[in-house]
């Protein structure tokens, strides 16, 4: 019983570089029911999302470090992966939008990386409710 | 004879020179002898006459002088000539010199018009043997030469009074010019020389006298509008180095405040997560305690992030790194709706009635984030400072090719006299303190960077006690309100 609801628990994935908040995300969505992968670099999140496609990932925007590819640029690589390419993606960042992004987010642009965008510091429950806006309702 | 008295005048009458002498015979007269010139048209005697007086001298194709012998008032014999070049015999002389000459028996000296002409005359009465007047003798003198004469000597000595008089202005000029002219001019170039930034240029103090003090007094001048000139020019530089100074340092400071704000984003960012997930309940259930110290926990991590997204706004703006992107926004659907949102939860709690009268179709051409702090930010002070179970009021008018947005809350307003400072950077109201409510200082001077940013303009109208009112200008560019 215990296996089979394991089973259907729905798997995210975080990629951030943002160690505390990936852990409080991680405890967060853990404490309510989903399974949490999760990444510190870009490329390494690719990577893992291949080995296991998950259901939905979470994708910072910015990263420190090492030159690399950035969160927009992830998810342009994730939607040409011909396995990655019907997974959302939840772009959850300190970035603040416009002010600081170097493309336009207006709804009429040619691509967007993600549907939803959330700004940090995020509350729980809005976080809670934009997944499940995106997975459907959590299992109680 | 007769006929020789009427040929000279019309006059049967004659007059003539004459003489008797006595015929005697033997000591004893017998006759007389009467022997007479008659004068009549005698005109080889007062051509005589004139000839001895006036040596047949002419002026302009006229005799100067003339003679004329009258008998009574009759010219009888004359060499005045008439229009047509006749001699005039037979006209007669003016009642006035009649008057005098052969009623009065005296001479008349004058200016007499004699038949065309103005001529100098004399009249002279002729007398008979018994002293009677019986006619005149006139000797006159054409005036025009007199006349000529006296033009050309009154020429003569008007030119010579005018030359005199051209002399003394000249000496007089240049005398002015030497004293007084040229001091003033060299006063009046050295103005403009001062005028255009010479403040070297000196006039010469020539003379003792008011123009010389003048001039002292000018260079005088120039010479403290030199120093003090020197002075403004070394004050204004020291000011525009202390200005730089100053723009650098606060250039740093923004450095250094958005590098600090960048830097305790992260850590607040976890640390706000991960405390609303135990305060919720995500991670077990609390005591009433623990529930209340991590509410208290939850509102510093709220200020503190509200506290950090501000600065680092002010440091973006205040670095000019803030580009506006203009575009067609939506204003209540991709602004306004959306930062209510973020404010549900506190306007639920203080019981706010939320009166959004923007029309749905209202698009304004704006930067839509940039936009979206400045509501942000008037809503949120709206929510903070308005009166509780009060109303927020937002509207949209257009006003002199502007349209004007504003925020309305009831509430306790604010105080006149604090309204100067409300939109410098770090300023506090006393009302924000009596509240207990902690604000940053900074969102309406962001929000007033970035109205303006856009070319607009911000301001507050408030009555105490009733409402607080913040409205801004947006350029219309064709904004519409479909």
């Amino acid at each position: 019983m215990m296996g089979k609801a394991m089973e259907k628990r729905k798997r995210i994935l975080v990629i951030d570089d943002d160690v505390q908040h990936v852990d409080m995300v991680k405890t967060l969505l853990e404490s309510v029911g989903y399974e949490v992968k999760f990444a510190y670099r870009p490329q390494k999140g690719l990577e893992v999302a291949r080995v296991a496609p998950p259901d939905l990932i979470i994708l910072d925007v910015m990263f420190a470090g090492p030159p690399g590819p950035d969160g927009t640029e992830v998810a342009r690589m994730l939607a040409q992966d011909p396995d990655l390419k019907d997974v959302p993606i939840i772009m959850l960042s300190g970035v603040r939008k416009v002010l600081e992004l170097p493309f336009s987010l207006s709804t009429d642009a040619d691509w967007m990386p993600a549907r939803t965008f959330l700004e940090k510091p995020i509350k729980p429950d809005k976080l809670l409710a934009e997944i499940e806006k995106v997975l459907g309702p959590r299992k109680p | 004879m007769v006929e020789a008295c009427e040929r000279a005048g019309g006059e049967p009458r004659g007059m003539m020179t004459g003489a008797a002498v006595p015929v005697s015979v033997g000591g004893r007269v017998t006759g007389i002898v009467v022997m007479g010139n008659l004068l009549n048209g005698a005109v080889d005697k007062v051509d005589r006459i004139r000839n001895s007086v006036f040596e047949n001298e002419q002026y302009q194709g006229r005799p100067v002088g003339t003679a004329t012998i009258f008998m009574g008032d009759l010219r009888i014999s004359t060499n005045v000539l008439d229009a047509r070049g006749q001699r005039a015999v037979g006209t007669r002389a003016s009642e006035e010199v009649s008057a005098r000459v052969l009623r009065d028996g005296k001479s008349w000296t004058g200016r007499a018009w004699v038949v065309n002409a103005w001529y100098l005359s004399q009249y002279d009465p002729i007398r008979d043997p018994d002293e009677r007047v019986i006619g005149m003798l006139y000797v006159g003198s054409l005036e025009q030469q007199y006349l000529d004469l006296r033009t050309m000597a009154l020429n003569v000595q008007l030119s010579l009074v005018l030359g005199a008089m051209l002399l003394a202005m000249a000496v007089l000029y240049f005398t002015l010019r030497r004293t007084i002219v040229s001091p003033v001019e060299r006063l009046s170039f050295a103005t403009r020389m001062l005028a255009q930034g010479d403040l070297a240029y000196r006039v010469k103090v020539g003379s003792r006298d008011e123009i010389g003090d003048l001039s002292a007094s000018f260079n005088q001048m120039a010479a403290q509008l030199r120093v003090d000139q020197e002075e403004i020019q070394s004050s204004r530089a020291e000011l525009s180095q202390r200005n730089d100074e100053l723009a650098a340092t606060n250039r740093s400071y923004m450095e250094m405040l958005g590098f600090v704000s960048h830097e305790l984003k992260a850590p607040l960012g976890a640390a706000t997560l991960g405390l609303y997930s135990v305060r919720d309940g995500f991670l077990g259930s609390l005591n009433e305690a623990q529930g209340k110290v991590l509410a208290s926990v939850g509102q510093n991590l709220d200020f503190l992030n509200e506290m950090v997204r501000r600065y680092l706004d002010l440091s973006r703006l205040e670095k000019g790194e803030v580009q506006v992107r203009k575009a067609w926004v939506r204003l209540r659907d991709e602004v306004v709706e959306p930062v209510l949102e973020t404010l549900a939860a506190a306007i639920e709690r203080r019981g706010l009635q939320v009166e959004n009268g923007l029309a749905p179709g209202l698009r304004v051409y704006a930067d839509r984030d940039l936009l979206r702090i400045v509501y942000d930010n008037l809503l949120s002070n709206a929510v903070k400072y308005g009166r509780e179970d009060g109303y927020v009021r937002l509207g949209a008018e257009l006003k002199a090719g502007m349209i004007e947005l504003s925020v309305e809350n009831a509430g306790e307003g604010i105080p006149r006299d604090q309204v100067g400072r409300l939109f410098k950077k770090f300023s506090r109201l006393a009302l924000m303190e009596e509240t207990g409510q902690r604000g940053t200082g900074l969102g309406l001077f962001i929000c007033r960077a970035i109205v303006e940013q856009h070319g607009g303009t911000i301001g507050v109208d408030s009555e105490e006690g009733r409402w607080t009112r913040f409205a801004f200008t947006l350029p219309v560019e064709g904004s519409t309100n479909e």
